[in-house]
C-alpha cells in the first residue's frame, strides 16, 4: 500500500515513536501526579521531556503553557471556548476546517459573532482580507496556518503582527503545519497555538496540544483530578493542571516526544521542503491531463504537502476507491472536513481527491500515483 | 528539607534544574505536616542546598508554597 493520506493522520510512524510508546506500555506507564512513587515521577518526568521538545520546536520559552489535548480540534476549542464570551466577535476565514467553523458557529449561541475574512482564488487569506474584518469588538483571530484541502500556507506572521498591533488574541490552527513548516510563536504573535501530534508530529492518534502564552486566562471545558491542589473545589489557576483534567494519554504523549525529536533531528524546513518536491514532481507528472483542476497555489512554494485533485467528469469518491482497490493508493476524497473551503474552490457537489505524501514517501511513490491516475482517466476518455 | 510547589510539573522542574547543578533533588508526596497537603508534591534536597534550590525555583517561576524541615534526604 502506498500511504498518501498524511494530511488525515501521518503513517507510518518513525521507530522511534513505536519504541517510546512501547517502552510506556511496557516499563512506566504508571499515572503521572497521581502519587510520588517512582513509576508515577518517571512518567511526569516523560511528559515534561515532551513539552520541552515541542517547546524548543515552536520557539516557546516556558513549557509548562503548552496544554496536552487529544487533538487539535480539542485544543481550537479550548481556546475559543475558554475564552470569547458574550459581545465578542471572532474573525476566521472562508476556509476553515470544521474543526475552526463548527465551534465559531456553536459560539453564535452564546452570543460570539463570526466574521468571514475572505480568501483569494487559490484559498490563501491576505492579511489586509483580515484587516478589513476587524470591528471594536474583535476578541479574537482564529485562522488556518495552511488549508487542508488547497495547502495554501497563510502569512501568519503578518496577521499575527496585525492582530498584536490591534490588541486582538490571535490563534492559529496548525493541523497542516506542525511538523513540517517552521513555526515560531514569538515572531508570528501567536497567542495559542493548536496542533495535532498525530500529523506533521508524527505522533500516536489521541495526541495533540494547545500552547498559550503568558497571561491569557482560559476557562476549562472539562473540570476534575489533577493530581494535586485536590482540597480546592476549583481547577488550579495555573496551567498545565488547569487545562489538563483527568488522566492524560502517557502513552501517546510518550510517543509524540519520539516523533517531535525525529522532526527536530531532520528539520521541519527540510521535511516541508522533502513534501513539496514530491508534491512538484507529482504536478508536473499530470498536467497533461485531461478534465484535472488542481486547488491551491500555483506556486509549490506557497503549499504545504498537500494538493486536492477535480475532476470534471469523474466522482472524487470513485477515482479514491479506485485508487485504493485496484493500484493500492491510500488518498481521501471528498470535503476533507471542510465544507467552507468546498464552497470556495466551487466544489461542494464534486468534492475533490486529496494527495497528501509525508516524510516517508519517495518520488517513486507519488510518480507510480500519477501513472495510476492517467490510467483511471485514460479509460474515461477510451 | 522539604520545599512544597504547585505541581507535579513544577516538581519535576525543580527537579531537573537541581539535576543541572548538581544536586540530587527527589520528588515526594507531601507529608500531612505541609499545610494544605492534600494531593501536593515537594521536592527533598540536601538543607545545605535549600537557598540555591531557592534562588532555583525564583529564576525557573516555579512558585514554592512552603519549606520545611532541616532533613536532608
Amino acid at each position: 500500500m502506498i500511504y498518501l493520506d498524511n494530511g488525515a493522520t501521518s503513517f507510518p510512524k518513525p521507530h522511534i515513536v513505536h519504541a517510546e510508546y512501547a517502552k510506556c506500555m511496557h516499563r512506566y506507564a504508571a499515572n503521572a501526579g497521581r502519587g510520588s512513587h517512582r513509576l508515577s515521577v518517571i512518567a511526569a518526568e516523560k511528559i515534561w521531556e515532551t513539552r520541552v521538545l515541542l517547546a524548543k520546536l515552536f520557539g516557546i520559552a516556558t513549557p509548562e503553557r503548552i496544554v496536552f489535548t487529544q487533538n487539535c480540534t480539542e485544543a481550537i476549542n479550548t481556546g475559543m471556548k475558554g475564552i470569547l464570551q458574550s459581545g465578542d466577535d471572532l474573525i476566521i476565514s472562508d476556509m476553515e476546517h470544521n474543526s475552526v467553523y463548527r465551534p465559531a458557529v456553536s459560539l453564535a449561541g452564546r452570543g460570539v459573532r463570526t466574521l468571514l475574512a475572505r480568501s483569494d482564488e487559490e484559498g490563501m487569506v491576505a492579511p489586509e482580507e483580515v484587516l478589513k474584518q476587524l470591528t471594536p469588538r474583535t476578541r479574537m483571530i482564529c485562522l488556518q496556518h495552511a488549508s487542508n484541502v488547497g495547502g495554501g500556507i497563510n502569512n501568519i506572521t503578518e496577521i499575527g503582527k496585525i492582530a498584536r498591533e490591534h490588541g486582538i488574541l490571535f490563534m492559529v490552527d496548525a493541523a497542516q503545519t506542525a511538523g513540517c513548516v517552521p513555526i515560531d510563536v514569538e515572531e508570528s504573535c501567536i497567542d495559542l497555538l493548536a496542533f495535532p501530534g498525530h500529523k506533521g508530529l508524527l505522533g500516536p492518534q489521541g495526541t495533540g496540544g494547545l500552547y498559550v502564552r503568558e497571561g491569557l486566562h482560559i476557562l476549562p471545558m472539562r473540570e476534575g483530578g489533577t493530581g494535586g491542589a485536590s482540597e480546592s473545589p476549583l481547577m488550579p489557576d495555573f496551567l498545565p493542571d488547569r487545562l489538563e483534567g483527568g488522566t492524560v494519554n502517557l502513552p501517546g504523549i510518550a510517543g509524540l516526544g519520539g516523533g517531535v525529536r525525529f522532526v527536530l533531528d531532520k528539520g521541519p524546513e527540510n521535511i516541508g521542503r522533502h513534501e513539496r518536491r514530491l508534491i512538484d514532481r507529482f504536478l508536473k507528472n499530470i498536467a497533461s491531463l485531461p478534465d484535472v483542476r488542481v486547488l491551491g497555489p500555483r506556486d509549490v512554494k506557497r503549499r504545504a504537502g498537500v494538493v486536492s485533485l477535480v475532476f470534471s467528469e469523474r466522482d472524487s469518491a470513485e477515482i479514491a476507491g479506485i485508487l485504493d482497490k485496484k493500484f493500492g493508493i491510500a488518498v481521501r476524497a471528498g470535503l476533507h472536513c471542510s465544507p467552507l473551503s468546498g464552497a470556495r474552490f466551487g466544489v461542494l457537489h464534486s468534492g475533490s481527491v486529496r494527495i497528501s505524501p509525508g516524510v516517508f514517501n519517495t518520488p517513486q511513490q507519488l510518480d507510480y500515483a500519477a501513472w495510476a491516475l492517467s490510467e483511471i482517466l485514460k479509460k474515461q476518455h477510451k | 528539607m522539604l520545599i512544597q510547589v504547585q505541581s507535579m510539573t513544577d516538581a519535576v522542574r525543580m527537579k531537573r534544574h537541581l539535576g543541572k547543578k548538581g544536586i540530587r533533588a527527589e520528588v515526594v508526596q507531601s507529608p500531612s505536616s505541609v499545610p494544605r497537603a492534600g494531593c501536593s508534591f515537594s521536592v527533598r534536597v540536601p538543607a545545605a542546598s535549600s537557598a540555591l534550590a531557592e534562588n532555583v525555583a525564583k529564576e525557573a517561576g516555579i512558585r514554592i508554597l512552603g519549606m520545611q524541615g532541616s532533613d536532608s534526604g
